[in-house]
């Protein structure tokens, strides 16, 4: 049986052999780790690799200030960007196989826009009131309150969402429902911006710009666990998503509980867009163009083979994202959902063009 | 599904925002090549123009580098030259005497009939300006009514002698409520300028037949700079004599404040940032907050650095020059050390953090959650010095009451 949509199933015959599948595994745990090492030592305060290293081993003999960058700024900030890669990107490729869409992404179903409108609600709404940044005066402060805003938005539409999901028989439907659900969130949002100070727009502003460098100690004790949970349903929902690929009715056929494994893909794959978005921002681009470079790269359209690719990749590319929105060396830092798109926008155009010729068949 | 459309949109604004500019820079070019000759700098060197422009004083602009003043035969000439960062156009306001000409003035200028008796402003620096003056009662709308501080302002929008003109709860003020303008009729509607035309209202203010005068004292550097744009609003009332005098008391304060330090023995360090998620906005070496800071006896820790406005650095940049530093101002919205932390607990790397040494601008926050520091603050700078001064060598000033600035609490509760 030939897969429907080709941009996200690979035929047989270009399957890699054993050997060039090996190297490509080898080169992107390769690549990973030498975007782990940049990432700690390049930033604003340039950092010799053999530095960083002393730093992590513990030795004394670094002065203070270099040890802060290094342990209390930069390694939370990499382990964030990597987490974080790799949950959109999951999420992304669970999004492409379940609506069988190639442009799919983790935000398709309305998560980020539900994130937006909570957090813009907080600095706008709240902040109108008392001319402060956030729900300060309610004691919760701050960028914490920015986190809870924006996770509570995500649930609030993860909720709608799922409740449909177990509803409703098409996936097309749940792809429409969610999209419309990004456009009420998103004219909410004007409507809030129409009726704030310009300070509390740049906040909302700055916020959507995204970044890794928020992400503290305390908070890592949230997000790491959460992106850890959703990454870990994902392995276990290779299955399922591979009868997906081959449509709902081919699914069906062979023994899947359809509405059940729909329900928790939705799920984890939200779970993990959620967490995100609170705690970074919305991250564009890495969640759709992550997964096609994975199907390209091992040419297989197998999730057991492609999670874990997606997550190595993911994690690369955020690194890689990351850096260059530090702009090493400089004092100067870029929007980090400006690289994203710098980045993915070519590659995702490239391999339309490349693939043209498939699809025209 | 938005924010794969944001960077189409933006990028098509920027366009826009080019091509306005663009023209604006076209159309407003030839104002700026009059007959220089016939102008001057005061009124007192051509006996003529003493006696055709009315309560003329001398407004030599010393402090200021955004505008400038001239005499000429039968009128003043107004021009701002630095109306938003890079800006390329210079705006000319013609002053002349009501019911009379101005035959020599440029025919394409912007003609203003002096006193204005009817004005409207967008912007909260002029405001205290206004009853310093004593020409508060010609104010007849406001955006962002609730904001405003001033206490005789904010007594007449009570009254509601003065109406609110911003559409949108007062707010960003995008959108001006157009009709309100055309009952009030103002004379003159005081904007500033950013030079992106979304933000920008002066051209469909002027489009609309109003007459919009750019205020833009904050693109000036130096306290004093910003102080003296009380001349500026004073050419429109005739009253530069008094301007010239309130605003030479302030500078006399001023300097008599700035004198004190100026030898102190030990400086502070000092840095300045407001805290956005792993980045700080820090306001750069030659900007109005680093300058407050020299002036008020202390070292700022980006002294060397040539920014006039704030510029995002990653915070790892701001531990680098400011760890040891002894005070931390303005750091944002944040009302108590601990509220501080909880923001990000990394705040503890820096010694002002650690030893408490925190101070904000927002002691005198309305109800409307306006900070007056951006109001009054701006044309008292002697005041703002003492509070700083305060701060830094607080055995000079030990009866001084701070009235912008505050050291933030351990906790919310001390605070109140």
């Amino acid at each position: 049986m030939k897969p429907p949509d080709s941009l996200l199933a690979v035929e047989d015959g270009v399957r890699l052999l054993p050997h060039v599948r090996m190297a490509v595994w080898g080169g992107l745990a390769g690549a990973l780790a030498a975007a782990f090492i940049l990432e700690l030592s390049l930033g604003s305060v340039l950092m010799p690799v053999k530095t960083v290293a002393a730093i992590l081993l513990g030795n004394d003999d670094v002065p203070e200030g270099l040890r802060q960058i290094v342990l209390l700024f930069r390694l939370p900030r990499a382990l964030t960007a990597m987490l974080a890669g790799s949950a959109l990107s999951v999420s992304g490729l669970k999004m492409q196989t379940l609506f069988r869409n190639p442009l799919a992404d983790p935000f398709v179903l309305g998560i980020s826009a539900g994130a937006s409108l909570g957090v813009a609600l907080v600095v706008m709404a709240a902040g109108g009131l008392g001319g402060n940044l956030s729900l300060e005066k309610g004691g919760v402060a701050g960028s914490v309150s920015l986190i809870l805003a924006a996770t509570f938005g995500a649930v609030a539409v993860l909720i709608v969402i799922l409740g449909i999901a177990g509803k409703v028989e098409s996936n097309l439907t749940l792809l429409i429902i969610g999209l419309m659900f990004g456009y009420i969130s998103s004219s909410l949002v004007q409507v809030l911006m129409q009726f704030t100070y310009e300070h509390q727009m740049q906040s909302y502003i700055a916020w959507t710009f995204g970044s890794f460098g928020g992400v503290t100690w305390r908070q890592m004790s949230v997000f790491a666990p959460s992106a850890a949970a959703g990454l870990a349903l994902a392995w276990i929902l290779a299955k399922p998503l591979n009868a997906f690929l081959l449509g709902e009715g081919y699914a069906r056929s062979m023994g899947v509980n359809v509405q059940s494994a729909r329900f928790l893909i939705v799920l984890g794959s939200s779970l993990l867009a959620g967490t995100v978005t609170a705690y970074c921002g919305p991250i564009g681009f890495l969640g759709i163009a992550v997964p096609h470079l994975s199907r390209l790269m091992l040419r297989t359209s197998d999730h057991r083979v492609l999670v874990p690719a997606v997550i190595l990749m993911g994690a690369t590319l955020a690194l890689i994202a990351d850096l260059i929105s530090q702009v090493p060396g400089s004092r100067i830092a870029l929007p980090l959902n400006a690289v994203t798109a710098l980045i993915g926008a070519p590659v995702v155009v490239g391999m339309i063009l490349r693939r043209r010729h498939v699809m025209e068949s | 599904m938005k924010d794969r459309s944001r960077p189409n949109r933006r990028s098509l604004a920027l366009f826009f925002a080019a091509l306005c500019t663009a023209g604006f820079v076209v159309l407003s070019i030839p104002a700026n090549e009059p007959d220089r000759g016939a102008c001057s700098a005061t009124p007192a060197d051509q006996a003529q123009t003493a006696a055709s422009v009315p309560h003329a004083g001398g407004a030599g602009i010393r402090h200021a580098k955004g505008f400038t003043l001239e005499y000429c035969n039968g009128y003043k000439k107004l021009q701002v030259l630095s109306p938003w960062r890079n800006a390329r156009t210079i705006f000319t306001y013609i002053l002349v005497p009501r019911g009379r000409e101005a035959p020599g003035a440029p025919s394409d200028a912007m003609v203003v009939e002096t006193p204005v008796r009817r004005m409207a402003a967008t912007t909260t620096g002029c405001i205290p300006f206004l009853p310093m003056l004593n020409v508060e009662k010609t104010l007849v709308g406001v955006s962002g009514c609730k904001r405003i501080n001033t206490p005789e302002i904010a007594e007449l929008i009570r009254q509601e002698q003065i109406a609110e003109i911003g559409v949108g709860n007062g707010g960003m003020s995008i959108t001006l409520n157009m009709e309100r303008l055309y009952v009030l009729q103002p004379e003159i509607v005081v904007v500033y300028g950013t030079g992106i035309p979304e933000y920008d209202l002066h051209p469909k203010l002027m489009e609309a037949g109003f007459k919009a005068v750019i205020f833009s004292s904050y693109m000036e550097t130096s306290p004093l700079g910003r102080a003296e744009w009380i001349k500026f609003i004073a050419a429109f009332f005739d009253k530069e004599a008094e301007a010239e005098r309130l605003f030479e008391e302030t500078a006399r304060r001023y300097a008599t404040e700035a004198a004190k330090v100026r030898n102190a023995a030990d400086r502070p360090t000092v840095f300045s940032a407001i805290p956005y998620r792993g980045l700080m906005y820090v306001p750069g070496g030659n900007s109005y907050v680093a300058r407050f800071v020299a002036d008020a006896g202390a070292d700022y820790v980006w002294s060397d650095d040539p920014t006039p406005g704030s510029m995002p650095l990653n915070m790892e940049n701001v531990i680098e020059r400011a760890r040891e530093a002894d005070c931390w101002l303005d750091p944002g919205a944040s009302r108590s050390l601990s509220e501080l932390e909880s923001l990000d607990e990394r705040f503890s790397v820096f010694k002002a953090f650690r030893t408490g040494r925190v101070y904000n601008n927002d002691a005198r926050t309305g109800p409307g959650g306006g900070n007056d520091y951006w109001e009054t603050g701006e044309v008292k700078p002697d005041l703002v010095l003492k509070d700083l001064i305060s701060i830094f060598h607080p055995d000079l000033l030990p009866s001084h009451e701070r009235i912008w600035y505050r050291q933030l609490p351990p906790n919310e509760d001390e605070g109140k």
